[in-house]
Order: C-alpha cells, then sequence, then structure tokens
C-alpha cells in the first residue's frame, strides 16, 4: 500500500494517515484481516514522526477501522462493527461538511455537486469490481 | 606582483621578523647581560620561522588548493615565496651580524658560521620540508634537524681529517661553503619539483603530520594504544599518546644525536672542544627548547584545529579531567624528550659538581617551558600560533620579575629615606628579628657569588615564581574549556594578571628583605656607636665608588671625610669618630688577603673565601683602630663591612 | 528512563559576542517525544542557543535547563542525559570507524551494539576504514550513530544534513526516526535546528522561527500548516482595488493575485469572492514556505 503526504493540504499529517488508510480499506486496496505495515517502517518510508504514525493507528483503531494485536501488527478490521457506526456516521459527517464548504468555495453550484458525488460512488464500485473480478481469476 | 599580493606573503612573516629585530637589539645592551646570550638562542629559530612560515601558513589556513587554483604559473608562485623568503631572511641576517659585530658578546668562527650558513641553507630548504610534511612544524622540525646534522656530520669530517689544531679558517669555509651551498642548491631544485608536481589530495591541513610517518610500532604496542569501548580515563591517556607521536619521533632522534655526539666525545676528548662544541651545545639547547615548547603545545593545538576538542566538550566528561591528563601528558613528553635525552646520555660530559647545577636548570627549564607552551595552547587556538607565543610570555613574565627585583629595594630606599622609621631602634630590632628564616637565608646565598649561589638563585627564583605559576595552572584550566575569540588583544589580557602576580611576588620578597636587612643594619648601628659610623661611612663609600671607574691596587681612590660628607649625610658622631682620617680605596685579589675582614681575626665567621676580586677599602680612625670595606666590583654590593682592632694593614703597593 | 521535568526549558536567554547580539530573550519549551525544530536563516542565533545548553557557551543572562539541571553547574550530568551530532563534525583522522565508535562508547554508561550494528550495515560503512578517509556524509553518518547508540532521552542535531547530497540526507533522516525514536512515544526527544526546512517538514511537532536572535514565531506543525494559506485567485479584468490588509504578503500579476495569508484565510476568500473570480484555489504553506514568507525581508 502506497501513502503519500501532502503538507500543502493543510491537514494534519496523522489525519492524512487515518484518511488514506480509511479510502484503502473502502476501496477494498486493503482488505479485511490484511496486515497494515508496521509503524516505524512506514515512518521511514514517509520521513514523518513515528510517533504521528503512532497517533494515526491509534485513530484508526478507536474508529474501529483497525485492531492492534501486541507482537503481531495491526490488521484491518471487518467493515461491519455495530458499535463504532454512530462514530463513523459522526466522522462521515465531518468529512461530507468540509467538502461542501469546499465545493462552495470552488463555485461548483448544488446540482453539479450532486451528480460529482454519484459518479465518484459509481467509480469506486467499478473499482471494487474489478478488484474482485480480479481476485476470481 | 603587485602590492597586495605582497602584503598577502608578508603579513604572515612580520612578527617572527619583528622578534628577530628584537633580538639583535638585545646584542646591543651594554653591559652585556644574558639576554645577549638567549638573542643569540632566538636567531635560528627566528629564521628558521621566517624561512617555513610562506608555505606553512597556506597549509595551516588550508588555502593551497585556493592559492594554486589562482590564474598564475606555479613558477610565479614558487619565484614570490621565495623572494618575499629571501628578502625577509637576510634582511633580519644582516641586522643580526652588524649587531654581533658590534656589540661585545664573544662569539668564535663556528658560531657564526653556523649561523650565516643556517640562513642561507634555511630559506632553500625550508620550502621542500614543508611541502614534504605539509605542515609548518614538519617543516621547521626537518629543515633543522638535517641542517644540522649536515653541519656536525661536515665539522667532524674536517675534524678527523685535518686535526682540529691544524684546522685553518681558509679550509673550513671553503669546504663547509661547498658543502652548504651543494645542498642548498639541492633543495631548491627538490623544492620546486615538489611545487610543480604537488596535487592536493584529501585535507590539504595539518593533518597528515600525525598520520605521516612509518608505522614502526610492534604490534603489542599497536593493541595497547587502541581504543577500547571501556575506561575513558585510559582511553583519554591513549589519545594523547598518539597526538604526540611528533614528540615521540622528535625526541627520538634527538636522543639518537646525543648518543652519537657522547660516542665521539668519549672516543675522542677534544673532539668537542673550543667553539664547535660551543655550537654544539647550541644546538642542543635549542633542540630541548623545541621539544619542551612542542610538547606543551602540540597536542591541544591540534585538536583546536581540527575540531576535536569542541567534540570533546560536548561529551559527558569533565572539562577538568580531560585538561589535566592533557598537562600530565605534556609534562610527561616534555621531561621524557626533552630532559631524560640530555641528562643520561650527555651527563658523562660534565663534571659532577657542574652536573647537579646543569641538571636542575635543565629540568627547571623544560617545566618552565613546557607549562608556558600549554599555557599559550590554551589561551590561542592552533600549534603554530601557540609555540610562537611560547617566548614571548616568559619573556614577559621573566620582564615582570626582573622589574619587581629592581622596583622593590627601590622602593624600600624611598621609604626608608623619607619616613626612616628605624630611628626607633626598638622597632628597628623587631623588624630585623623577622629576617631569621630560611627564605631570607636563601636570598643571601643567592647574592653573594659563592659557588652555591647559582643553584641559591635558582631556588628563589623557582620560589618566588610559585604563586605566578599556580595562577597559570588555574587560568589555563578557564582557557581550556571557554572557546576563545582569537585575538591578541585577548591573550595579553589573558597574559596581564600572571605578569601582575610575578611582579608583586618579586617585588614584595625583595622590598621586604631589603627592608628587614636595613632594620638589621640599624640594630647593629645602634648597638655599637661605632657601628652607626661605619654603617654611614658604608653607604657614603657605596654611592662614591659607583661612580668611579676600575681601580687597582697601584691606582687606588685617595678620599677624606668631606668627600664623604658629599656623597653621604654624616652624623656628628660619625665625624667625630672620623677625624681627620684618609680613605683608601683599591683592588685587591687572593692571595694576598685570601680571607678579608681584619688583619688580625682569621677566617671572620659566616664570610665564604673569594675566588676572584674585590675593591677593600680602609678607614682609619682617630682612636687607632679601622674600619674596613669589601665591594664586589661587578654589582657594586657591600660584601661585608666591619670594625678591626689596630692599624690598616699596609697597602700592597706603596702611594707616592 | 523517564524525567519528570521537561527536556528543554530555556527562558529569556540572552548572549553577546562582545557588543553584538546573538541571542535576545529567547524563551522555549520542549515537551518531553516531541521532535522540536530550531528554524533561522544563517547568523540567526540557533547555534548560540545550542551551545548554551552545552555549557559551550554562558549565557549573559536568562536560563537554560536541561532536564531540569542548569549545564552550567551539572554539566557531565546534562551531557550524560543528551547526545549532540555537530555542524562540523570532526574526528581524529588515524582513527578507524570502529576505533571512534569505541573510544567514544568509552564515555557513555549504556550503548546498544546491535543498533550499531544495524546502522553501520544500513550505511554500508566499513568499520576498518579510517575517518581521515571518509566522505563528509559518511562522517556525519558516523556521528549520528555515535549518537543514537547511547540511547539518551534527548538528541541535538545542530545543522546536521548541510552539505550532503539528498540521497544522505534522507538516509539520515530515516535512520533517526527507525533507531532513535523507540519505545514509549513520550521518552525520546529531538530537537533540529536547520536550515533545510523541507527534509525535517514530517518529522517536526512543534518549531520556532529565530531571526537576528529573537523568537519570531512558535507554533505547532500542523497548526502551521492550517493556518497559513496561499490563496490564488484569477479574475476576468483586472480587479479593483480589494483591501487586502489581513494578508501577510500580495502578488500581483495581471489578472492573476496570489496572496499569503496568517489565520485570516475564510475572510480573505470571502472578501475576493465578492469580486467573482473566475478561479479561487486555496492550498497549504509548507513549513519551509512558511520560513521564506514570514523571514524574507
Amino acid at each position: 500500500m502506497i501513502l503519500q503526504i501532502n503538507f500543502k493540504s493543510g491537514l494534519p499529517i496523522y489525519l492524512q494517515i487515518v484518511d488514506q488508510i480509511s479510502a484503502a480499506a473502502a476501496s477494498g486496496a486493503l482488505r479485511p484481516g490484511e496486515a497494515l505495515p508496521s509503524i516505524r517502517p512506514l515512518a521511514e518510508e514517509l520521513r514523518v514522526n513515528r510517533n504521528t504514525v503512532a497517533k494515526a493507528y491509534t485513530e484508526l483503531e478507536s474508529q474501529g477501522v483497525i485492531e492492534t494485536l501486541p507482537g503481531r501488527g495491526s490488521f484491518l478490521k471487518e467493515n461491519q462493527s455495530a458499535l463504532r457506526k454512530k462514530v463513523r456516521r459522526d466522522l462521515l459527517i465531518e468529512h461530507i461538511d468540509q467538502v461542501i464548504v469546499q465545493a462552495h468555495h470552488l463555485q461548483v453550484p448544488r446540482d453539479e455537486f450532486l451528480d460529482l458525488i454519484r459518479e465518484r460512488l459509481d467509480v469506486l464500485d467499478d473499482k471494487r469490481r474489478a478488484h474482485e473480478d480480479h481476485k476470481e481469476d | 606582483m603587485n602590492a597586495q599580493r605582497i602584503y598577502k606573503e608578508a603579513r604572515p612573516l612580520f612578527w617572527p621578523w619583528c622578534a628577530v629585530l628584537c633580538a639583535s637589539a638585545l646584542l646591543l645592551l651594554h653591559p652585556p647581560s644574558p639576554l645577549g646570550e638567549i638573542s643569540l638562542l632566538a636567531f635560528v629559530p627566528g629564521i628558521l620561522l621566517l624561512a617555513t612560515l610562506p608555505f606553512g601558513n597556506e597549509f595551516q589556513n588550508r588555502t593551497l588548493p585556493l592559492l594554486l587554483s589562482q590564474p598564475s604559473s606555479r613558477m610565479q608562485i614558487w619565484r614570490e615565496k621565495l623572494s618575499i623568503t629571501a628578502i625577509a631572511v637576510f634582511t633580519a641576517a644582516l641586522v643580526f651580524f652588524s649587531c654581533l659585530k658590534v656589540s661585545s658578546v664573544h662569539t668564535g668562527r663556528a658560531v657564526a658560521v653556523y649561523a650565516a650558513a643556517a640562513a642561507i641553507v634555511f630559506v632553500a630548504s625550508a620550502p621542500f620540508w614543508t611541502l614534504f610534511t605539509r605542515s609548518t612544524v614538519g617543516g621547521v622540525v626537518l629543515t633543522f634537524g638535517v641542517y644540522t646534522f649536515i653541519f656536525v656530520l661536515t665539522g667532524q669530517a674536517l675534524f678527523w681529517e685535518r686535526g682540529y689544531s691544524k684546522l685553518s679558517a681558509p679550509t673550513f669555509i671553503a669546504t663547509s661553503s661547498f658543502v652548504f651551498l651543494g645542498y642548498a642548491g639541492l633543495m631548491l631544485w627538490l623544492g620546486w619539483r615538489k611545487l610543480k608536481r604537488f596535487q592536493a589530495i584529501g585535507d590539504v591541513g595539518g593533518d597528515d603530520l600525525l598520520t605521516a610517518g612509518p608505522d614502526v610500532l610492534p604490534t603489542a604496542l599497536v593493541g595497547w594504544l587502541r581504543c577500547r569501548p571501556t575506561g575513558a580515563v585510559l582511553n583519554l591517556i591513549r589519545k594523547e599518546i598518539r597526538l604526540l607521536r611528533p614528540v615521540w619521533l622528535i625526541s627520538l632522534l634527538a636522543a639518537a644525536g646525543w648518543a652519537c655526539l657522547t660516542l665521539t666525545a668519549l672516543v675522542h676528548r677534544r673532539a668537542l672542544a673550543g667553539n664547535f662544541g660551543v655550537v654544539v651545545v647550541g644546538v642542543g639547547v635549542i633542540t630541548t627548547l623545541m621539544i619542551a615548547i612542542l610538547a606543551g603545545s602540540l597536542s591541544l593545538g591540534e585538536e583546536k584545529t581540527s575540531g576535536t576538542h569542541s567534540l570533546h566538550l560536548t561529551l559527558p566528561v569533565s572539562a577538568r579531567r580531560q585538561w589535566f591528563i592533557k598537562l600530565f601528558m605534556a609534562l610527561v613528553a616534555g621531561f621524557s624528550g626533552a630532559g631524560l635525552a640530555p641528562l643520561l646520555i650527555a651527563g658523562r660530559l660534565m663534571g659532577p659538581e657542574e652536573d647537579m647545577n646543569v641538571q636542575m636548570v635543565l629540568l627547571a627549564g623544560v617545566a618552565l617551558l613546557t607549562i608556558a607552551a600549554f599555557w599559550c595552547a590554551c589561551a590561542v587556538k592552533g600549534t603554530v600560533p601557540a609555540v610562537l607565543w611560547a617566548l614571548p610570555v616568559i619573556i614577559a613574565v621573566y620582564s615582570a620579575l626582573r622589574l619587581g627585583k629592581w622596583a622593590g629595594p627601590a622602593l624600600t630606599n624611598l621609604f626608608l629615606s623619607r619616613f626612616d622609621p628605624f630611628s626607633n631602634v626598638k622597632f628597628a630590632d623587631a623588624v630585623s628579628r623577622l629576617g631569621a628564616n630560611a627564605f631570607f637565608r636563601l636570598i643571601d646565598t643567592a647574592s653573594n657569588n659563592s659557588t652555591d649561589s647559582v643553584q641559591a638563585a635558582l631556588v628563589l627564583r623557582a620560589i618566588i615564581l610559585v604563586p605566578a605559576l599556580l595562577y597559570a595552572v588555574v587560568q589555563s584550566y578557564r582557557l581550556f574549556r571557554v572557546q576563545l575569540q582569537d585575538r591578541v588583544l585577548s591573550v595579553v589580557r589573558s597574559l596581564l594578571p600572571l605578569a601582575v602576580i610575578a611582579f608583586l611576588c618579586s617585588f614584595a620578597s625583595l622590598a621586604f628583605y631589603d627592608f628587614v636587612g636595613r632594620a638589621a643594619q640599624e640594630v647593629m648601628a645602634a648597638r655599637d656607636p661605632r657601628g652607626r659610623a661605619l654603617l654611614e661611612t658604608v653607604l657614603a663609600l657605596q654611592t662614591i665608588h659607583t661612580g668611579v671607574a676600575k681601580l687597582d691596587a697601584a691606582h687606588p681612590l685617595q678620599l677624606t671625610v668631606e668627600d664623604l660628607a658629599q656623597a653621604f649625610p654624616l652624623s656628628k658622631s660619625t665625624r667625630r669618630l672620623l677625624g681627620n682620617s684618609h680613605i683608601t680605596l683599591f683592588l685587591d685579589e687572593p692571595p694576598h688577603h685570601a680571607h678579608f675582614g681584619c688583619p688580625q681575626n682569621g677566617q671572620p665567621v659566616g664570610l665564604p673565601a673569594l675566588g676572584y676580586s674585590w675593591y677593600s677599602g680602609t678607614i682609619p680612625l682617630a682612636d687607632g683602630t679601622h674600619f674596613f670595606v669589601a665591594f664586589d666590583p661587578a654589582t657594586h654590593y657591600v660584601i661585608s663591612a666591619g670594625i678591626c682592632a689596630g692599624q690598616p694593614p699596609p697597602l700592597p703597593v706603596q702611594v707616592p | 528512563m523517564k524525567s519528570p521535568t521537561v527536556p528543554i526549558q530555556i527562558d529569556n536567554l540572552t548572549y553577546a559576542y562582545g557588543r553584538q547580539e546573538a541571542v535576545h530573550n529567547l524563551s522555549l519549551t520542549v515537551e518531553p517525544g516531541r521532535c522540536y525544530g530550531l528554524f533561522g536563516r544563517n547568523g540567526a542565533g540557533k547555534t548560540t542557543t545550542i551551545k548554551c545548553l552545552l555549557n559551550l557557551l554562558r549565557p549573559q543572562s536568562g536560563q537554560a535547563r536541561v532536564f531540569g539541571l542548569d549545564p552550567a553547574k551539572r554539566e557531565v550530568e546534562v551531557k550524560r542525559l543528551l547526545s549532540y551530532v555537530p555542524d562540523q563534525v570532526a574526528f581524529y583522522p588515524w582513527m578507524s570507524v570502529r576505533e571512534t565508535l569505541d573510544y567514544l562508547a568509552s564515555f557513555r554508561a549504556h550503548w546498544n551494539r546491535q543498533t550499531e550494528q544495524e546502522l553501520l550495515e544500513r550505511f554500508q560503512l566499513d568499520p576498518a576504514q579510517r575517518t581521515g578517509n571518509l566522505s563528509k556524509g559518511q562522517r556525519t553518518q558516523v556521528a549520528l550513530v555515535a549518537a543514537v547508540c547511547p540511547e539518551t532521552d534527548l538528541l541535538v542535531l545542530d545543522e546536521p544534513t548541510s552539505g550532503l547530497d539528498p540521497i544522505v540526507r534522507r538516509e539520515f533522516i530515516e535512520a533517526v526516526i527507525g533507531a532513535y525514536q523507540q519505545g514509549v512515544p513520550g521518552g525520546r526527544t529531538i530537537l533540529v535546528s536547520t536550515h533545510l526546512i523541507s527534509e525535517f517538514e514530517g518529522l517536526i511537532d512543534e518549531f520556532t522561527l529565530i531571526a537576528r536572535g529573537r523568537s519570531v514565531l512558535t507554533l505547532e506543525a500542523d497548526q502551521a500548516r492550517e493556518r497559513y494559506q496561499k490563496i490564488r485567485a484569477r479574475f476576468a479584468q483586472p480587479p479593483p482595488e480589494i483591501d487586502l490588509k489581513a494578508a501577510l504578503r500580495v502578488r500581483r500579476d495581471g489578472r492573476e493575485l496570489e496572496l499569503i495569508a496568517n489565520g485570516s484565510g475564510p475572510e480573505l476568500m470571502q472578501r475576493l469572492r465578492a469580486h467573482h473570480p473566475d478561479e479561487l484555489t486555496t492550498e497549504s504553506l509548507t513549513l519551509e514556505e512558511i520560513f521564506v514568507a514570514t523571514l524574507k525581508p
């Protein structure tokens, strides 16, 4: 899994990691039960403070996206997690709000915006389907 | 060659050039003082530095690659540097030799030849050796060493060839000129070749001396010298030993040289006679000086230039421990390198009585030089600046001592003549009792010119120097741990308290000694009414005879009481006692008065037998007794004075 | 070994070389476990500050404390608690890498041999090679090994990567992250003084910008990146005068406008939007751009 940190995005680094891992989980690039890269090599690769990566992993764990087994590393959890559903909903609302503000800044009108969202969802579905097809081959 | 280039080349040579000129000026001092001998010794190292600095400086500042990358051919660089060197050295040598001719200092032919040839040979060979070793220190050592080796070899060869007594001046000069000019020419050619082919590999700095040279150590020793992961103190010592490697190498070479000389002297007693021997001794002294100064300043100087000193200040080791280990190892290196070899090997050349004195002087001198060089290394950044500062620092402290020695009695004199506190006899008695201690007895011994006095003078100087030395040691620790602004002013500022302390110690000791001495004189004068008369007579004579030209037995000085009264206010009782006496002052010598004092007494108690002439004065008194006085002709101090019964003894020659 | 006090506490530090003030009334605090950046131009006073921490210089006023200890009074203890990589690395040229590391290890009570071995392999350093024959980058690597192996709680880096090639620079930072930052998150603290900020961008948690001996800006890195924004706007016609006083810097080029905002981003965006630009984008500044924007005259 290749992560990229963008220092110009204005987002705290740990949040970027969280977002990218969440996105990878959502798109299927990372499968449930799969191991995440350990903190040290990831930090070295991204040239980012180890504490930051640790913080990202802690955040992911509190969101219920991953689970850490001592001595063995961090793994992606199953997609369903009823206990954390509300938390995840809230997080998504936050993100959606941000995107809405951005769209306003960029002067994208409401209808166009909604069309865009549908378009992106379709693209994601296609990607997931492509992954699964590839797995079956 | 434009003015800016000339200035840039000449700038580093300026201070050594001035130093040589000052040394030459010292030769002109009249009467000849020991400083004149120092200046002779300072000439050779002075022009040695002048010859090596042009290239050595480039290595010190790591600017050689910069110089070689400028748009001028290497031949031009070579010519520029050589011409500046030649001008500096030859003008300095000219001044020096003219001063030498004019002054009253005696030197033999061999010494003059050595110095003159040195000027030419150094200019020619220093560039090669400096380029070879890539450092100033290496250049200095090898230029001096190889030249001395060739000189001694030539001298020995000529001796064996012709026999010393038949060695005629023209032959000596011709042969040696041939040898030296040949060597100079060879070195010039080699030096030019070296510059032409010079490649600026690696760090073109002073490191190479520390890594150059064959690794001739046996594997066991190498194993011990490797640093281990535990034991920080031992590691520091190992590191010091390694840093001082040049000193060990030079000491070994010097020891080999001493061994050869001793062997030659043992085989043929007369090989080192006369002026040739003087040259050899001079060279030996210079070598000892260089080794001692190098031992003190090399390790810290190199560490400061290479940056490892700053590294050590950030390690979890106390600075005091590091400083102490450095000082300790510097002293070890100084003593073993500069002290042991001459002592053990060449000591055989001296007789037993001189042995003790020379040994003491040598050891004390080595210790002093090493500590002074170490202090300089703490105060400035770099080995070469530290070495250059060592002698001025020592001269400054020595001058402070001498100033104190002069100022002390002068001030006491002034004080006593103004206030005269000794008219109260009880006070004078109390003060005079303070003189009954070992320190004052030491000063007595040191100033009375006997066989023990040289040793006593040394011990005295050592004792007076102790506070200044302690302060210097403490100050060196403070300077060690500070990151300094390398400026002349800061060194002078650090030097000032040191000089002041030396001055105060010398001043206080001698002023007090004088004070107590005068008190004792007053007490003696008070006890015996004739004693006061004697005291005043002696003081009067001292004032008179100091200004008088040389006397001898055939030309005595006749004085009347009036002459005395003019020189010194005489009291009424003294005048009464003296009456109309005629005072005679003449040069006396053994064995006429093999002792001196009253002819009826034998050897006066407490006075040593003199081995040389002195001024004798006899003052007949109205009641038939007489005073005698004895003065030292050189220093004009009173050796002894006393009251004798009976008439004065007859003069050696009748007065017309 | 955790200490109850902060690793570095500097209060009103003042130091002058003669009459020239190098550091003036500088105050900063480094919390445990953080990576703190000291940024500034050449000659701003960064190295002077660090030297005051190591008792290489004594401040004229104010105080510096390392783990609550005064470097001037408890010098050896302070040096035991930290390790230092200087800007000019100097070793004895005749010593091999192995011997240099052994020598430096003899001053430390604790030395992790395994880390040393790993780092030497990673940097591909030959232990038998003399340090005099190493390149500048390799010498810096040896200095880093010597600083990481004692496993101290504080690592002080003074311009560690200046003069090194880009690959060595990356390896250096990776080694710091990998080998030094171990154990409990609050355990290891780093203080970096540098002007090559882009390299350390990801590593820094908090930083102070120093200019002419004074602290100009102290922020957490994430906050800084959030606050400083570069706003670009393009209009159909050259826009009339807009009140852009709230911006840190403004650059006009015909119909285009580029602003650097310090916290007032949304407000400026609103004002620009009032003039209906064709295009309006915003992005954050990297730490290096913040450095240039703040300190460029």
